[in-house]
């Protein structure tokens, strides 16, 4: 299980009998469940990486960022509530864009929980952080190339907050009262407070140079877009 | 900046004299890191010997360790890879010597709870020869004792004669009866030994057994051989009992300490007195006192006295120590926490002890050793002190962006190392918020009510161990149940606290616990139990 998770479930374990029914999900074989991740990370790096299957060197910084992001999460696993990825999926959607941002957030989900452990929680946090890669794609982060910091700071800290009231919800289930839950919400503020701190540290240092290292890919993108978007208002 | 500058250095002094406080008398203290110290370490010469016991965790194994006894220094450690259980089978050292079994040089012997037990040589810790004993869930938990040229073994379901030579068996007893802790003690003509069953044994030397008695209880113990008789302290449901060879001579309370005979003296203790009987014709109390001793009542010459010592187990932890149970005073409460290991010496002035929280100490009044500061806690708190005041200042004047990064990232460190404070501090408050309920099963003794109660629910029925007391939190009167009762307990260890992954190998969906029937907001570790606690663990 993945650190982050034990601990607020070792927190919160005597809180609620729901951890672990919390954690049922369909049941699969390990076999079944390798061959559903890999066909889900096949076609998130087709999303990724399209239209760049033919520039090599771009398809690498792709791959690479990737599994950095994958890394991350698997090195600072002994850190509470430390995720790196957040600040990660608002700069890669902003300069990359919706879909290979999504993508992007998916693959280092399921890359990463291939050694934190897989569990019900895996789709709060999958989508969780696709929907921050496409707040990221939306709200301007990048001007003239360069991070707009301070809206940086402010998106990082309300996604980091909303993220893990997401993720909360992987431990709901049938019957628990909302005063419970409201709870376990509030046990976790000093959860969600790391995360804050970490997604400010990742902005300030991090984000810059992640932005500078995915604008070549993002304006040679931009041109193609550019060019085909030119010939359809000439047509 | 000269202020903030200021106050560090104040901290910064402050925490060495708040350190060099408590090394007073203290020659040199280690942590071992792993598990408890439930057995008395042993001093010979210039070394000391110790083991640790009772962690639970995947990776982390029991060691035993060779200490220089001046200098603290490790000399050697032998790590078993695969015994990970309530390894408290005291370490037993053997003189080298010439017998008809063979030749043999000094030796550490050491039991573990995997069956097996090595002799290993005490200059470097290599292996000389190692047994395999019988396992039910468990090995070897009580003490060994030497008759002449053979090692005699309580193994798991009986007892077993090895020369000590090269660990060839000479006999094996099974009684098909559990032991635990349950040491042997020696006589002239056969060995004694009992077991959970409360049934007494005694041994001829070539092996064939007779039963002696069956008490209704557990013997935990060697047996103490007096002139009045043999005596057993049997521990009994919410009890114990002391029998004189058949017959109760006092009921007493519960968890009893393991006894020793000094002369005519027999010292025993129980979770609320420490007794001395005079033991002659009959076995007559002569002393008690009011305290709480259940692990290993020690002998020791310090100076040219004899001195007895109870390991006080709770929560101030510490020994009773003196000539005599009426005389004797609380020494060492202030390296103390739960202990039942009992004090080791050389009889030159030097004690040494460890407790529950795997702390390795060695005491002395004497010059000849040195005093040493235990440096690295002082020296990461100096490093990062002195880092703080000279680049900061730099930092800052000379540009505010950069500060601003290097503020965040230096705050960012504090709050990590300060997170499961924080956490626990958050959960303390907010547990309050939650629902008030009760635990109390009106099938359970009269004599629980008012003490701390302990239920598991696990397959094979309830576990349930009553009239506890001096407890503080969940995780030490689980670790306490655990050890007493022989559960085997697999924990994770994290920075945050204990996780038990498993209770007697059933771990099934994990396992959580509530206190007085209501879920804690926090984790073993740091939810705090009062002194009629209701604890139950039960499958989540």
């Amino acid at each position: 299980m993945e650190a982050s998770v034990k601990f607020k479930r070792y927190v919160l374990s005597g809180l609620f009998m729901v951890l672990t029914d919390g954690v049922h999900g369909p049941a699969l074989a390990p076999s079944e469940m390798l061959l559903f991740n890999s066909a889900i990370i096949a076609f998130c790096y087709v999303l990724l990486c399209k239209p760049s299957f033919t520039k090599k060197g771009e398809m690498f910084v792709l791959s690479a960022l990737t599994i950095a992001a994958a890394a991350s999460r698997i090195v600072l696993e002994p850190l509470p509530n430390v995720q790196p990825l957040t600040v990660m999926c608002l700069v890669i959607g902003a300069t990359l864009g919706a879909r290979r941002g999504m993508a992007f957030a998916v693959m280092a989900t399921l890359l990463s929980n291939l050694f934190l452990s897989h569990g019900y929680w895996t789709i709060f946090q999958a989508t969780g952080w696709a929907i921050i890669a496409l707040v990221g794609s939306k709200i301007n982060l990048i001007h003239d190339k360069q991070i707009v910091m301070k809206k940086l700071i402010f998106s990082s800290v309300v996604c980091s907050i909303l993220f893990g009231w997401w993720v909360s919800l992987s431990i709901y289930k049938i019957g628990m009262s909302g005063e419970l839950f409201f709870l376990y919400i509030l046990n976790g503020l000093p959860f969600d407070f790391m995360h804050v701190m970490a997604s400010l540290v990742t902005a300030v240092w991090l984000a810059p140079w992640l932005v500078n290292l995915t604008s070549d890919i993002s304006y040679a993108d931009n041109r193609e877009t550019s060019v085909g978007e030119t010939d359809v208002i000439i047509a | 900046m000269k202020r903030i500058a200021s106050i560090l250095v104040v901290i910064f002094l402050f925490t060495i004299v708040a350190n060099a406080e408590t090394s007073h008398n203290l020659v040199w203290s280690k942590d071992l890191d792993n598990g408890y110290i439930s057995t008395s370490p042993l001093i010979v010469e210039d070394q000391v010997f110790v083991r640790t016991s009772g962690f639970w965790t995947g990776d982390e194994r029991p060691n035993v360790y060779s200490f220089n006894l001046s200098s603290g220094v490790e000399n050697w450690r032998y790590k078993s890879q695969t015994s990970t259980q309530h390894d408290m089978s005291p370490l037993l050292y053997v003189t080298a010597k010439t017998s008809a079994c063979g030749d043999w040089p000094n030796m550490l012997i050491v039991g573990w709870t995997d069956g097996k037990v090595t002799a290993l040589n005490p200059e470097n810790g290599f292996l000389i020869w190692e047994i395999q004993t019988e396992i039910q869930t468990l090995g070897v938990t009580g003490k060994m004792a030497i008759d002449d040229d053979a090692l005699i073994v309580p193994t798991r379901t009986g007892i077993g004669s090895y020369c000590l030579a090269d660990g060839t068996t000479n006999f094996f007893a099974d009684f098909g009866e559990i032991g635990w802790r349950n040491g042997v003690t020696v006589t002239d003509e056969s060995y004694l030994i009992g077991n959970e069953n409360g049934s007494l044994y005694d041994v001829k030397k070539t092996g064939e057994f007779t039963k002696l008695n069956n008490f209704n209880g557990k013997i935990r113990h060697a047996p103490i051989i007096t002139t009045a008789g043999i005596l057993i302290h049997l521990q009994t449901d919410g009890g114990s009992k002391i029998y004189l060879d058949d017959l109760v001579i006092s009921d007493e309370g519960s968890s009893p300490a393991i006894p020793i005979i000094n002369a005519n003296n027999v010292y025993l203790a129980t979770s609320q007195s420490i007794i001395t009987l005079e033991c002659e014709s009959s076995c007559v109390e002569i002393e008690r006192k009011e305290s709480t001793s259940n692990g290993e009542i020690s002998l020791i010459d310090y100076g040219d006295k004899s001195m007895v010592s109870f390991p006080i187990n709770s929560p101030g932890g510490g020994w009773l120590f003196g000539e005599n149970v009426s005389d004797s005073e609380i020494i060492f409460s202030e390296f103390g926490t739960y202990t039942t290991a009992g004090i080791s010496t050389n009889g030159k002035g030097v004690l040494t002890f460890g407790n529950d929280n795997g702390i390795l100490y060695v005491f002395s009044d004497s010059t000849e050793y040195s005093k040493q500061e235990q440096p690295s806690k002082i020296y990461a708190i100096a490093i990062s002190s002195i880092l703080s005041i000279l680049i900061l200042p730099l930092v800052f004047k000379r540009n505010k962006q950069l500060g601003f990064k290097v503020g965040l990232l230096v705050s960012f460190i504090l709050l990590i190392l300060i997170f499961p404070q924080l956490v626990n501090l958050w959960s303390e408050n907010v547990s309050k918020l939650s629902p008030e309920s009760t635990d109390w099963d009106d099938d359970w003794p009269q004599e629980w009510v008012g003490t701390q109660v302990f239920v598991i629910e696990l397959e094979s029925g309830n576990l349930e161990v009553g009239g506890l007391s001096g407890f503080t939190s969940v995780e030490e009167i689980t670790l306490h149940v655990a050890e007493e009762e022989g559960l085997i307990v697999e924990i994770d260890n994290y920075d945050f606290g204990s996780w038990v992954i498993s209770f007697n190998e059933e771990s099934g969906e994990g396992w959580e616990f509530t206190v007085d029937g209501k879920l804690s907001s926090q984790g073993m570790t740091d939810t705090i139990i009062d002194e009629d606690s209701v604890v139950r663990w039960k499958p989540a």
